[in-house]
């Protein structure tokens, strides 16, 4: 079966919740979804939709990067599991921790180091890098 | 004969003498000529993704994964050719996180052979 027809539904769903700059690409048997929201609501729902047709992700022939990351300029949403997130000198977490932000904070993105990393504030004025995955757009 | 030889000399040093004078007033040109060289590269890297899909390097993945999972001690991940291989243990309401941040790294595709609990 033509992997598009596999995550038909997941490419439907993508489609229909006006998903920017939608790619769905197959290349050596593995399926290639990209694309990005500014609802992180948008993103967890593709993912659930993967989930119920690849159970557990075990297949390996999808790579689902739907980025739902807060833009430069915005709000975000500090949406760790449990615990603090870690603000730090520079984009790595080889560097140094300079600060805390909350689970469920709302922190300020000032820029997009890379591709995993964005540069914050924090409303007590705390600036330095987080990682991009527990930021969710505000 | 000679008069025509030495015309043709002073004609090529005017020429010479015009061709230097215009390309001294030239520098900030070039520099914008140099501005317009790189555009187009740029251009054509932005469109690639339309055609093919870009696979980390092994070495790029191996520099990015320790900080996707950082918060999943149970887990290892290896690399080999662009695909990411996922072994040890991990709650199944963790995995959906682990799984999101590794497909964010432009793997060529990712071995799930994690054993999930609960």
């Amino acid at each position: 079966m033509a992997l598009k027809d596999k995550y038909k539904e997941l490419i439907d769903a993508a489609t229909s919740a006006g998903i920017s700059d939608l790619k769905v690409r197959e290349q050596d048997n593995v399926l290639y979804i990209d694309g990005s929201t500014t609802d992180g609501k948008v993103k967890d729902d593709l993912w659930n939709i993967y989930n119920k047709i690849d159970p557990d992700f075990r297949a390996g022939d999808l790579i689902l990067n739907i980025d739902a990351s807060a833009a430069a300029g915005t709000k975000a949403k500090v949406t760790t599991q449990s615990s603090n997130l870690n603000i730090r000198k520079g984009p790595g977490t080889d560097q140094e921790i300079v600060g805390k932000a909350a689970q469920n904070e709302i922190v300020t993105v000032v820029s997009k180091a890379n591709e995993q990393w964005s540069l914050i504030r924090t409303d007590s004025g705390k600036e330095g890098y987080v990682y991009t995955q527990y930021l969710t757009q505000a | 004969m000679k008069k025509h030889i030495m015309a043709g000399y002073v004609l090529a040093l005017g020429l010479f003498v015009l061709i230097l004078g215009s390309c001294k007033g030239k520098p900030s040109q070039t520099t914008t000529t140099d501005t317009a060289v790189v555009a187009p590269a740029d251009n054509t890297t932005t469109k690639m993704p339309d055609t093919a899909v870009v696979i980390s390097a092994d070495d790029s993945l191996k520099r990015m994964i320790p900080d996707a999972t950082k918060d999943f001690p149970g887990v290892t991940a290896s690399v080999d050719q662009g695909v990411i291989t996922l072994t040890g243990t991990i709650n199944r309401d963790r995995l959906p996180k682990l799984m999101m941040a590794l497909n964010a790294l432009h793997p060529k595709k990712i071995n799930n052979n994690l054993t999930i609990n609960k």
